[in-house]
């Protein structure tokens, strides 16, 4: 359906992003991942014609939209990461003004009006005015500004960022509903790994404007396949000890958490004793020690040398 | 095009308060101002650069001597005769303006040259007075005619200059209220000597503008009151541009204008709803202000229908202009990378043309150079177009410089669209 081919993009001589190869199929949720700053935006805004790639081509079934930007924006709908809505105007005037911009009219409007705001479940509060919403509600309508004119592709730059886990949790099941029930293709960017995990078929992983992964959850699993993760519980900080363990040789990555170390480990045997005589030497008590095999959140460690949240 | 208009007048409307304080403030200035500054308003620039060539070629003695011939060949009483010319003989206008002009008060700033035409006419283009004053052969006989018999059309004094300014104005509103004085003495003189009673007062200030003499350039004056009303008034309906693009800056700031963008508008329409919210929200409020001043300091009070219809549509044309001038400023803000920093620009450059244009202090104070440049900014050149309608009427005068104003209107408007990004530069 939709195609990013080799897209890049450079402000002032510095790239910010370079050579993103993504597609997008009829009725998938595809998750873009990556940190903060690491060029999911920018890739967003070519995709959706906002912003012209210097080079690049993004096609539409299989035509290149890059100079008919039209053609792409009567197809998807975007729900930037900003709130992207009148502050003094009600929930119902702001889906009014985006559905009359988008020439939507008369009983059509107003019956797509009442289906968003059903869908977002703020039918009750359509009057008020944005601004003495929740953060959470004025997320919520500004998914369904972006839905008014039944768009086939849905892209979502970070919806859920700052808000309260009650409504994060409406926002994803709205996702899903649009996406299983509707059939509506999802593009989803975040720097939550469990949203995508919980929403998105496919992943594409970027750092530093490039792409250093794609491909299913089981796909990108199987990239630490041969590891595991070990979570150390201790009485105590020990920056001694962190250095030590990351000179372990099984030991592929560690980092310090909130109450003691994270490691990613090669499968093998006497490790346990090698960790837990590591502590003896540094005086730290190991209070308690859990092995799990890896998530996505530690095939991107594993990948980036750091967390998603950096 | 309408739900962008529709939007951004509800976006104002939300905005009482703020709306609500725009439009009082000019109100309470114009008071204020009023008030405080009506010396350098009524009675005009301090300094004593206003000044004149005066140039009569009648001769005033001649005058009066045919007079009495022309007197003395009525078939009258002797009565009669000897009363006329007793009459007239005191209203010698010529030798009056001399005084007028030799008076105390006026000649405290306007100076008076008395000279030759062609020596007149040099010293005009060569700057060194603001016009000549010329009172033409035959003017006396002329308007004592007119004046005790009720023949011809009465003597006609003529001022000369190369441009209007308010110097001009000053030595017209001089010779006009002289005229006038003199006119209302000679007629109640003429009805006074055939009709007894209050009836006969009452006709001979009826008779007012028939005295006998007429002044080429009639000049109402300009009250302070008047010209705070429009230049507040006007000031302030400028800096609506400046809101609307602090409007749009939100837009840009919150990333609505993008959402806008993908809907696939022609970027046309929402310049084009700018431009209308910002015309009419303009007219209210000017119209407002100037309704308000009116009825609150009876700025405008007798008179006519056409100078209301010309008022409103300078109210009109100029609201033209800040929605031009609004439209304008939303692009420049698009184009700049910092939203703070255009804003601020846009303030301040409403400040400067508001000072220059004559905004907060009268545009004669300025030094000349300034009030050059003053006279030529939208808010400069509206205001002293109201100055004029108020004072002349004079409808010629006004649809040029009215067409000089929907010519800024539509270049900033073209400019805006010119320079309107189409697609977003940066993330």
């Amino acid at each position: 359906m939709l195609e990013a081919m080799e897209l890049r993009k450079t402000f002032k001589g510095k790239t910010v992003v370079d050579n993103i190869n993504l597609y997008i199929e009829q009725g998938e949720a595809v998750g873009l991942l990556g940190p903060n700053g690491a060029g999911k935006s920018t890739t967003i805004s070519m995709i959706s014609s906002l912003l012209y790639p210097s080079s690049g081509d993004v096609r539409l079934d299989g035509r290149s939209v890059l100079k008919t930007p039209g053609d792409i924006r009567r197809i998807i709908g975007v729900v930037p990461q900003e709130i992207a809505l009148y502050e003094k105007l009600s929930a119902y005037e702001n889906l009014r003004f985006f559905g009359s911009i988008y020439k939507l009219k008369g009983k059509h409007l107003t019956d797509r009006i009442a289906n968003t705001l059903e869908l977002v479940g703020l039918t009750e509060r359509q009057h008020e005015l944005i601004r003495t919403y929740s953060g959470g509600m004025k997320r919520r309508i500004n998914i369904a500004a972006a839905l008014l004119h039944e768009p086939k592709l849905v892209i979502m730059d970070e919806p859920t960022v700052g808000i309260d886990p009650q409504s994060r949790n409406h926002i994803l099941d709205t996702v899903r509903k649009l996406n299983r029930e509707k059939g509506m293709s999802v593009l989803y960017t975040s720097h939550y790994m469990e949203e995508v995990e919980q929403l998105c078929s496919r992943v594409y992983i970027m750092d530093h404007g490039r792409l250093i992964a794609s491909g299913t959850k089981e796909e990108l699993l199987r990239i630490l396949s041969g590891e595991e993760t070990m979570i150390v519980q201790l009485s105590k900080p020990s920056p001694e000890l962190l250095m030590e363990l990351r000179g372990l040789p099984f030991v592929r990555s560690a980092e310090e958490t909130e109450d003691g170390v994270k490691l990613i480990v090669t499968k093998q045997s006497g490790i346990l004793t090698e960790v837990v005589q590591a502590a003896e030497r540094h005086h730290v008590q190991i209070v308690q020690i859990q092995v799990h095999t890896p998530s996505l959140e530690d095939v991107f460690l594993h990948l980036t040398g750091r967390k998603l949240r950096d | 095009m309408l739900p962008y208009l529709k939007k951004d007048m509800l976006v104002f409307w939300r905005d009482r308060n703020e709306l609500l304080v725009v439009l009082l403030v000019p109100i309470v200035l114009s008071v204020i101002l009023g008030y405080a500054l009506s010396s350098w308003i009524e009675a005009g620039p301090s300094d004593r650069s206003a000044s004149i060539a005066l140039v009569i070629e009648d001769n005033e003695e001649e005058a009066f001597a045919e007079f009495r011939n022309v007197i003395m060949g009525f078939d009258r009483e002797d009565s009669w005769r000897a009363n006329v010319l007793e009459d007239a003989e005191v209203y010698r206008v010529i030798e009056g303006l001399r005084m007028t002009f030799a008076s105390d008060e006026v000649k405290e700033w306007v100076e008076v040259a008395e000279t030759t035409g062609n020596q007149a006419v040099t010293m005009l283009q060569e700057k060194e007075v603001t016009a000549i004053l010329t009172i033409p052969r035959g003017f006396t006989l002329q308007a004592l005619e007119r004046a005790w018999l009720q023949e011809g059309n009465g003597g006609t004094i003529m001022i000369s200059a190369l441009e209007h300014s308010l110097k001009l104005d000053l030595v017209t509103g001089v010779v006009d209220r002289y005229m006038r004085e003199a006119n209302v003495g000679m007629g109640l003189r003429y009805v006074l000597q055939d009709m007894p009673g209050q009836h006969q007062l009452e006709e001979g200030m009826k008779l007012q503008p028939k005295g006998g003499m007429e002044l080429l350039d009639s000049v109402k004056p300009i009250t302070s009151f008047q010209y705070f009303s429009l230049s507040m008034g006007m000031i302030f309906t400028v800096l609506i541009s400046a809101t609307i693009a602090f409007h749009a800056s939100g837009e840009k700031r919150e990333r609505v204008i993008e959402r806008i963008r993908l809907s696939g508008n022609n970027p046309f329409y929402y310049l084009g709803g700018k431009f209308a919210a910002s015309f009419m929200i303009a007219f209210l409020q000017l119209t407002s202000v100037l309704t308000a001043c009116h009825f609150a300091l009876g700025l405008f009070y007798g008179r006519s229908v056409a100078f209301w219809g010309g008022l409103a549509i300078i109210v009109i044309v100029f609201s033209f202009m800040v929605a031009g001038l609004a439209v304008f400023f939303t692009s420049v803000m698009f184009r700049m990378k910092n939203i703070d920093a255009a804003n601020a620009l846009f303030n301040l450059l409403l400040i400067i043309i508001g000072v220059i244009g004559g905004g907060f202090v009268p545009l004669y104070v300025l030094p000349e150079w300034l009030r050059s440049i003053g006279e030529w900014t939208p808010n400069g050149h509206a205001l002293t177009m109201a100055l004029q309608w108020i004072q002349y009427e004079d409808g010629g005068q006004l649809a040029s410089k009215l067409l000089l104003l929907m010519v800024y209107a539509i270049l900033l408007a073209a400019l805006s669209a010119w320079i309107y990004p189409r697609r977003g530069r940066a993330v």
